[in-house]
């Protein structure tokens, strides 16, 4: 008897504190998950989908701050020795409690083979158990920004369940062709839980009764399904059938902004596409110059700058949407500085000088590689207008348009003379972007310097910022590594892309620089 | 099939580098070289495709890059979607088509059947990508009535998951088939007119009328079995270009079907579930092929007959 009554307050309770019943939150976003495992694949978008599933031990505020998650403190006892106090009283979603030795097995799951997550976590050389609700992060070299810079990426699973379910390894199925419990489950500390999991791709959440945080949101569940045609993705905004969509194309901006009952969430992605020069090659295999390699001058790579007026193909090609600056990071990352938003003046009177000061008054033929579907479907009409900016100069362009599969394999083989190529900063931070495509290439350095410029002064600047525990100084060091690229166009950037969602005016969504749509912030009227 | 195996391995086998879409950006040399090595890229072409067909003949197609699960599953997951679509659209094809295909036949002036005829016109010259889009507009967009996305509510009934038990499965079906038929339905009206406007100045129609037959047993025990076999033939042989369309209608209305699985494996470039299905889909071609083979062995008489006669000649 006393039981019912309390089951009967219980449920009283609960339908008065989430006035307006069951409010449901539909999403559609143009790919789906690849795994619900997050260690079993690095894929951007699933980590953005599972963010809200599973938790790590930091994460971003609105406006990109860090702040604590399944960690409540952090410090750097020594230049190599972070230590974590953990949050206590979590709870994982089948009930088991969050301790240290969830992290510590997380960070073991994440760097095992078969994990796809593991290049992430490359800079940690070991995770420690202090006690229950401490643990220590060791890394090879000083790393000052580890938790905003690397641990974030890593999502902490709960080891007694991976245990009893057999998914103490992410599935290697490349190999051994099964898959595992974590592949079709998920048991995570956030906000939702993932309530079904269907072949169409569509996630079913339903709202964590027991989570740690305060909810901003007031979502009883949340259905995410992919749609990867735009053009049924926003019809199936415009017909009320889902509340949100990532992304809204280009094409439809107008559509959505004459309904009265729709919003555009627009905002800097935290990305810039650029241009990038095969400066490694001893003569461009695509062009008529031989015997040399016209990208090795900087006169031609400083020509090529001043070609190109990133201005008018923001408002002729992108219709307005994009930033043009001049630097390999966006404004939004830790290392920027305000003199990056200025770029080369458009002069092409300059530029003909400098490429007839170099040796080519008649210009030359070089091929751009172009990933059609790439740079958000953009890709064609902005190659297509970089042909004819260049055609003032004489450099006749032959743009190789592919699929974006085949054009990532071309780049990373760095089998290209020219490609245009875009890069996030999604530590918000510089120093991943410059070790990665500034650095010189080599054995598992500057991996993605495709065009292979390469500077000593810039290469030991880009060293001595990554061990540097004072971050004032570091940021300086990085600042003085971007001018000097910048200076020498290394790659010639050209501007920052804008991301575009279309949300019905019923759901307030945050939109963040990382495209990471967190459920936690949305309210539904 | 053995062909179109070689041809499916050749040409993803260029269509781009999986290790890169896989291994993430941040991923070293070395990395990618392991992650080469566990899938098996690194073996000479010659031996990967011995594998590829070693497995294919045990009904194993390899594990998905992406997904990371093996083939089979995804396809057995995404089959019941496909064939529920087809099957759905074929009904509505041939009802639809020979039905008013002999309305239209057999009152050729009628102002119905100028708009029908007209009407045809439509569906036989937009693409399936316009007509979805028109479609989901109409009625999803403006109109409210249907769902432009998805399949709604399945139930599983075993390992077969089925969209005809719940409203919503069915709601959703409408528009996908719909979109799908259209061609089909034109196609089938058309050529069905043509046959049995034909059929109707044939001699022997003349003798059944002249024999007091009612219009009814004339025009459909005579007139219409004589028009199906053009009809089955060309039906047959388009199931291939159902297929085709299939892909863009799964995509258009994000039908979680066999084509959409390969629209979205192409972009990712997961070659194993793209060798699959094309295989896959040259096996159904083959089959389709043999029935409508054997199915003019029945309907056709004379077919029987020559054979009867040429075996008592020989």
């Amino acid at each position: 008897m006393k039981r019912q009554y309390l089951a009967l307050a219980v449920a009283v309770a609960t339908a008065f504190s989430t006035p307006g019943l069951a409010n449901t939150f539909r999403w559609a976003t143009s790919t789906g998950v690849a795994t619900m495992d997050p260690h079993a694949s690095g894929d951007t978008t699933t980590r953005n989908i599972m963010i809200n599933v599973y938790e790590g031990l930091v994460r971003l505020t609105e406006d990109s701050k860090i702040e604590g998650e399944l960690a409540v403190s952090w410090e750097a006892v020594e230049p190599t020795v972070w230590r974590f106090k953990l949050r206590p009283n979590v709870t994982f979603h089948d009930g088991s409690p969050f301790t240290a030795e969830d992290v510590i097995f997380s960070f073991k799951r994440a760097t095992m083979a078969s994990s796809d997550i593991r290049a992430k976590l490359r800079v940690i050389k070991e995770m420690r158990k202090i006690d229950d609700l401490t643990v220590e992060a060791v890394t090879h070299d000083p790393n000052p920004i580890l938790p905003k810079g690397v641990l974030i990426f890593m999502p902490v699973l709960s080891h007694v369940w991976a245990e009893k379910n057999n998914a103490a390894e992410p599935a290697d199925n490349r190999r051994t062709g099964k898959e595992n419990f974590a592949t079709r489950n998920a048991n995570g500390t956030g906000p939702f839980k993932v309530t079904g999991y269907g072949a169409d791709g569509r996630i079913d959440l339903a709202v964590f009764d027991k989570w740690w945080d305060k909810p901003q949101h007031n979502l009883t569940k949340a259905v995410i399904s992919p749609i990867s045609s735009d053009a049924t993705r926003v019809a199936a905004l415009l017909s009320g059938e889902v509340d949100l969509i990532t992304p809204l194309p280009g094409q439809d901006i107008p559509r959505v902004k004459s309904s009265d009952n729709l919003y555009i969430l627009s905002g800097p992605d935290a990305r810039v596409v650029f241009l990038g020069f095969g400066q490694w090659r001893p003569e461009l295999p695509s062009s008529n110059i031989k015997g040399k390699n016209p990208f090795k001058d900087v006169r031609v790579r400083t020509a090529f700058a001043h070609a190109i007026d990133a201005k008018l193909l923001r408002d002729k090609v992108l219709l307005g949407n994009g930033n043009p600056i001049f630097a390999m990071i966006p404004p939004v990352a830790d290392g920027w500085d305000e003199s990056f938003a200025e770029r080369p003046k458009p002069d092409v009177a300059m530029a003909k000088k400098l490429m007839a000061d170099a040796g080519y008054p008649d210009g030359f033929t070089v091929a751009l590689d172009c990933p059609s579907d790439g740079l958000q479907n953009m890709g064609e009409p902005i190659c297509v207008a970089l042909a004819g900016m260049l055609a003032r100069i004489g450099v006749k362009l032959d743009v190789l348009l592919q699929k974006q599969a085949a054009y990532a394999g071309k780049i990373g083989r760095r089998d290209t003379d020219f490609y245009i190529h875009s890069w996030g900063a999604t530590t918000f931070d510089a120093l991943a972007t410059m070790d990665l495509t500034m650095f010189s290439y080599g054995e598992g350095v500057g991996t993605w310097n495709v065009g292979s410029y390469s500077n000593p002064e810039v290469d030991s600047l880009i060293t001595g910022a990554a061990k540097e525990m004072n971050l004032d100084k570091r940021r300086a060091m990085m600042t003085k590594a971007l001018s000097i690229h910048r200076s020498e166009v290394g790659t010639l950037p050209l501007y920052q892309p804008v991301l575009t969602y279309a949300a019905s005016k019923k759901a307030r969504v945050v939109q963040r620089a990382d495209d990471a749509v967190q459920l936690r912030w949305v309210k539904m009227q | 099939m053995l062909v179109v195996g070689i041809v499916a391995f050749g040409l993803f086998r260029y269509v781009g580098d999986p290790v890169m879409s896989m291994a993430g950006i941040e991923a070293t040399q070395q990395d990618r070289e392991e992650l080469r090595e566990r899938l098996g890229l690194n073996e000479s072409p010659l031996l990967q495709f011995g594998h590829f067909i070693k497995d294919a003949v045990r009904g194993e197609f390899g594990i998905s890059y992406r997904a990371a699960r093996p083939v089979s599953d995804l396809i057995a997951e995404r089959l019941p979607a496909t064939i529920e679509l087809v099957i759905v659209s074929s009904i509505l094809a041939l009802v639809l088509g020979v039905g008013l295909g002999i309305l239209v036949a057999l009152h050729p002036q009628s102002p119905f059947s100028r708009i029908i005829l007209s009407g045809s016109l439509i569906g036989n010259c937009l693409p399936t990508f316009v007509n979805g889009i028109l479609l989901i507009y109409l009625v999803s967009v403006t109109l409210h009535w249907l769902p432009s996305f998805g399949r709604g509510e399945v139930v599983a009934v075993g390992s077969w998951t089925t969209g005809f038990l719940t409203l919503s499965g069915l709601k959703s079906l409408i528009m996908p088939a719909l979109t799908l038929a259209l061609f089909q339905i034109t196609l089938v009206l058309r050529l069905v007119r043509a046959e049995m406007m034909e059929v109707l100045q044939a001699e022997f129609i003349r003798c059944a009328r002249a024999r007091g037959l009612s219009q009814r047993a004339v025009n459909f025990g005579h007139a219409l079995k004589n028009t199906l076999l053009p009809v089955i033939t060309i039906a047959g042989l388009n199931i291939g270009s159902v297929i085709a369309f299939s892909a863009i209608t799964e995509t258009v209305f994000q039908w979680p079907g066999l084509s959409l699985l390969f629209i979205d494996s192409v972009r990712f470039g997961d070659i194993p579930v793209m060798a699959s299905y094309l295989i896959l889909v040259a096996f159904v071609f083959v089959i389709i092929n043999l029935v409508v083979d054997l199915l003019y062995f029945i309907i056709d008489p004379r077919l029987r007959l020559r054979r009867s006669v040429a075996m008592t000649g020989g």
